[in-house]
């Protein structure tokens, strides 16, 4: 497995290329970070076959957060994004996995091994390298609903673990 | 603290006229150096805003698109932001992170960037030219103030960043007086214009406390040696010897722009001052809060990235 950080700074000045790991990666060609209209930003840039791309926000600098998508090979990548806070800075995290061959793949792969698959974890913040991604505990055991079903449940059964919507649940009221 | 020896003699002043324009100009000697007043002939305007510490007008709301959001996600985050003044502690506190992603709000492509100039063309190059011979140049001044008990203040300018030109001259003047603006004109009687730009660093130093703090330390304060220079005019005694003309001009017109404007300078430090403690004071009784933070993201269509790049979009 092979990594980079791509770093691109949206409303803000500064620009970086971080090796997260070793190896040789074929070179990723800069991200383009564009003025829209209405106070809106896009991140444009060129994928490399065969990669996965993972998109990091910053308001500070220090603390970096998963935006809620991934994006997959060679082609076109372009977001799209508005943000309230006066700083915000954005930068690429990226990958060539042997057996990510698909963006199918790429969000259903579990890169870290907790159970939970890539999209699932950025979609509701958590870190798909990292079996632990709060102080709380581990991702997958997590209950951030405290609807008594935890993230692996909640994948499992498809529902949202932000919000007590899982089937299971209403089964349990039913019952009462 | 170094202290500053500043003594011209005054054979040493003869010497140099023969060589240097500078010691042309009128002056008073005055217990061995010569005391240069701000020219009359010279008129000194500050051009563009003179901050007085009125607050600025709130930017006009900007529009924002319709969002259609597809799903949200909310992360808490504990933060500590810089205070907006110094003496302030820092902003503290959770904020809550909102992110929306969102359909496409197929808002138009931006207008593309013009395409750089062409600068080493001939035509461009004559355009740069006949700019240059009908509009006077701004001067970007890299000035260094010491200020002593806001009344006498040691300059060292470099015109346009050269240190090579460095003069150094004692002032009667209180140079925090000449913040809250960044540009100024002046203008001689024979109607040559000079634009400067000021690039500015002041430091305060207070004689009494200074030499108070270091006899509790059981060291004596090294007083700086400023000339006397009477306060009765804008005025100054330049340390260097033989500085260039534009440097010793610059002198003249830093003077100049504080006889036609040092009221207006003064009373503007004076209400920047004032606004600034109430200011103050009003944040350490009403500590502020990080505020919270929305995001919006969505999938383009990939058609425009390529005419954005090539439109010279921010690499």
């Amino acid at each position: 497995m092979m990594l980079r950080d791509q770093l691109t700074p949206p409303l803000a000045c500064l620009a970086a290329l971080t090796a997260m790991a070793g190896g040789d990666l074929i070179p990723q060609p800069p991200m383009a970070f564009v003025k829209g209209q209405l106070g809106t930003f896009h991140a444009d840039w060129e994928g490399v076959a065969g990669r996965t791309y993972f998109t990091q926000f910053s308001l500070d600098l220090e603390t970096w957060h998963y935006a809620p998508f991934i994006e997959f090979g060679e082609g076109s990548h372009s977001r799209g994004m508005e943000s309230d806070s006066p700083k915000f800075f954005l930068r690429l995290h990226y990958g060539d996995f042997e057996n990510i061959t698909s963006l199918d793949e790429a969000m259903a792969a579990d890169l870290d091994g907790d159970g939970l698959s890539n999209i699932f974890e950025v979609t509701y913040g958590y870190d798909p390298f990292q079996t632990t991604s709060t102080i709380d505990g581990p991702d997958g055991s997590l209950d951030p609903d405290e609807d008594g079903i935890g993230n692996s449940s909640e994948q499992a059964a498809g529902s949202n673990p932000m919000a007590r919507d899982n089937p299971l649940l209403e089964l349990e009221v039913v019952i009462d | 603290m170094k202290k500053i020896a500043i003594s011209i003699k005054v054979s040493t002043l003869v010497f140099a006229a023969v060589l240097s324009p500078w010691l042309l100009l009128s002056g008073e000697e005055s217990g061995g150096e010569i005391v240069v007043s701000a020219p009359t002939d010279t008129e000194a305007v500050i051009t563009g805003n003179l901050a007085d510490g009125t607050p600025l007008a709130s930017p006009l709301p900007v529009e924002k698109p319709s969002f259609q959001v597809e799903s949200t996600q909310v992360k808490k985050m504990d933060v500590i932001e810089a205070p907006e003044m110094q003496g302030l502690p820092p902003v503290e506190g959770t904020i809550t992170i909102t992110v929306h992603t969102v359909a496409d709000p197929a808002l138009p492509e931006p207008v593309p960037a013009p395409l750089p100039l062409a600068v080493n063309s001939q035509h461009s190059q004559e355009q740069v030219a006949q700019h240059n011979a009908t509009y006077p140049q701004t001067q970007l001044v890299f000035l260094s103030a010491t200020v002593y008990d806001h009344r006498r203040t040691l300059l060292r300018c470099y015109p346009n960043g050269d240190i090579s030109k460095e003069i150094k001259a004692w002032s009667n003047l209180d140079f925090n007086h000449f913040s809250g603006f960044g540009t100024f004109d002046a203008q001689n009687a024979q109607g040559d214009v000079r634009k400067y730009a000021l690039l500015m660093t002041i430091s305060n130093e207070d004689t009494t406390r200074r030499r108070a703090a270091l006899a509790a330390r059981g060291l004596e304060y090294e007083e700086p040696n400023i000339p006397a220079i009477p306060d009765a005019t804008p005025a100054f005694v330049i340390l260097t010897e033989n500085p260039t003309p534009a440097a010793l001009t610059l002198v003249e017109d830093l003077h100049a722009l504080y006889r036609s404007e040092g009221v207006r300078m003064a009373a503007a430090y004076a209400a920047r001052t004032r606004a600034n403690e109430e200011r103050k004071a009003y944040l350490l009784a009403n500590p502020p809060q990080p505020k919270d933070a929305t995001i919006h993201f969505w999938k383009r269509d990939n058609t425009g990235i390529q005419a954005n790049s090539a439109e010279g979009g921010q690499p």
